[in-house]
């Protein structure tokens, strides 16, 4: 067995703690179509006597052909952290869409479920929407406008440095349905057409 | 549409010019299991006679061969700037090796084989002195491999003796396991191969 090379084991799945193991899976399916592939409660009386993990249950969530993406680890008295922002940690978890309309169509449907948008933005290499989940751990959901994951590369070790282009989903979908190219829409935020009314403050939403 | 930020299209296809179309298609159909999909004659004015477009995977063609009846093989090509090689990858060691002893059956010679420490590799001639490279990553991991060119031994490769190593592998060796005991030295071959007199 190779035991000095370096080998590039790929990223496969992400465990949160929560207190609200039903409500998170709930907001993971309906937002990212993430189904439970097994579930189960830990005794108390492992908890009790530290016979067994420190949590009372857990749930593996999946949207695609892998076991588990996500694992919840439920704590009851767990709590939102307050003062995030200011500690160490995740900062954000992202999922990819593969066309600029599952982008935009996601988009108009999460709001349509009254789920509200934490700000959206073009970062020249995609376009992406921010949302907070019911623990406020910022899910990310992005379209690479460059079409390949080997270009978006290429853009990252030539970027330009410069603040995110913020965008007002609602004005995308609009010039999209007026026949807009994404490559067109993504010249067009970078330009500040699609600016939101009203910015979002990058001190609470990035 | 982008027309700043590079694309890496991927590798596709290479053309060979060849004085025999049917010894040339019929070497490539025997070792690399490429068939044509299509044969065409060059419209007048080209300096082809037939152009055949050939795959042995999904591509509609990995090899395209330019005819011109009679064309020689560069005398000189040692000292002449071309193409050294093209490379073929197989899956596994035994699609490798078992793909050695078909090619030792049908009598067509090898002219090298070696562990390379990234991968194991053996080397042919096509009918036109063309180096084909058949080989296997040692790795299981791409980005292991890529670790590892990035970081080779000075003495780069160490010869194999195939024979040796089929023997190894039969007798329950497992492929990294051959690995080991070939940059060991363990398989290297009894009569050195004649990499000087051999044209590359």
């Amino acid at each position: 067995m190779n035991t000095e090379i370096t080998v590039h084991p790929r990223l496969h799945h992400l465990g949160l703690i929560t207190a609200k193991l039903d409500e998170m899976t709930e907001w993971y399916r309906k937002v990212l179509g993430m189904t439970i592939t097994q579930r189960a409660k830990i005794p108390m009386v492992a908890r009790m006597t530290h016979q067994g993990p420190p949590f009372s249950g857990f749930a593996f969530v999946s949207n695609d052909e892998m076991d588990h993406r996500v694992v919840f680890f439920e704590i009851p008295k767990a709590d939102i952290d307050p003062d995030k922002r200011r500690h160490t940690g995740l900062q954000h978890v992202a999922f990819e869409c593969t066309t600029m309309d599952d982008l935009l169509g996601t988009y108009v449907r999460i709001k349509n479920l009254g789920i509200p948008l934490m700000w959206a933005a073009d970062h020249g290499v995609a376009f992406s929407l921010y949302y907070q989940d019911p623990d406020h751990n910022v899910v990310e959901i992005f379209f690479n406008v460059y079409g390949s994951p080997l270009t978006a590369t290429e853009y990252m070790k030539s970027a330009r440095p410069g603040m995110p282009s913020q965008i007002d989903p609602d004005k995308l979908v609009a010039a999209r349905k007026a026949g807009a190219e994404p490559w067109d829409l993504h010249t067009r935020a970078v330009a500040g057409e699609f600016a939101p009314a009203e910015p979002w403050d990058p001190q609470s939403h990035f | 549409m982008n027309t700043e930020i590079t694309i890496h299209p991927k590798f596709q296809h290479c053309g060979l010019t060849t004085g025999n179309l049917d010894a040339m298609l019929d070497w490539y159909r025997k070792v690399l299991g490429i068939v044509v999909h299509a044969r065409v004659n060059s419209p007048a004015g080209s300096p082809f006679k037939t152009v055949a477009f050939a795959a042995n995977d999904e591509v509609n063609h990995r090899l395209s061969f330019f005819e011109t009846p009679g064309l020689p093989s560069d005398s000189d090509r040692d000292r002449h700037a071309r193409v050294q090689h093209i490379a073929f990858e197989y899956k596994s060691l035994d699609d490798l090796l078992g793909t050695y002893l078909r090619l030792k059956t049908l009598g067509i010679p090898l002219l090298w084989a070696a562990d390379q420490f990234i991968q194991t590799a053996m080397y042919y001639h096509d009918p036109e002195g063309n180096i084909v490279e058949l080989n296997v990553n040692n790795f299981d991991d791409d980005w292991a491999v890529t670790e590892q060119l990035q970081n080779l031994p000075a003495r780069l490769h160490v010869n194999i003796d195939l024979d040796k190593v089929v023997a190894a592998r039969k007798a329950g060796a497992s492929p990294w396991e051959v690995h080991e005991r070939a940059i060991g030295g363990e398989f290297t071959p009894d009569a050195s191969y004649e990499l000087h007199t051999t044209r590359w």
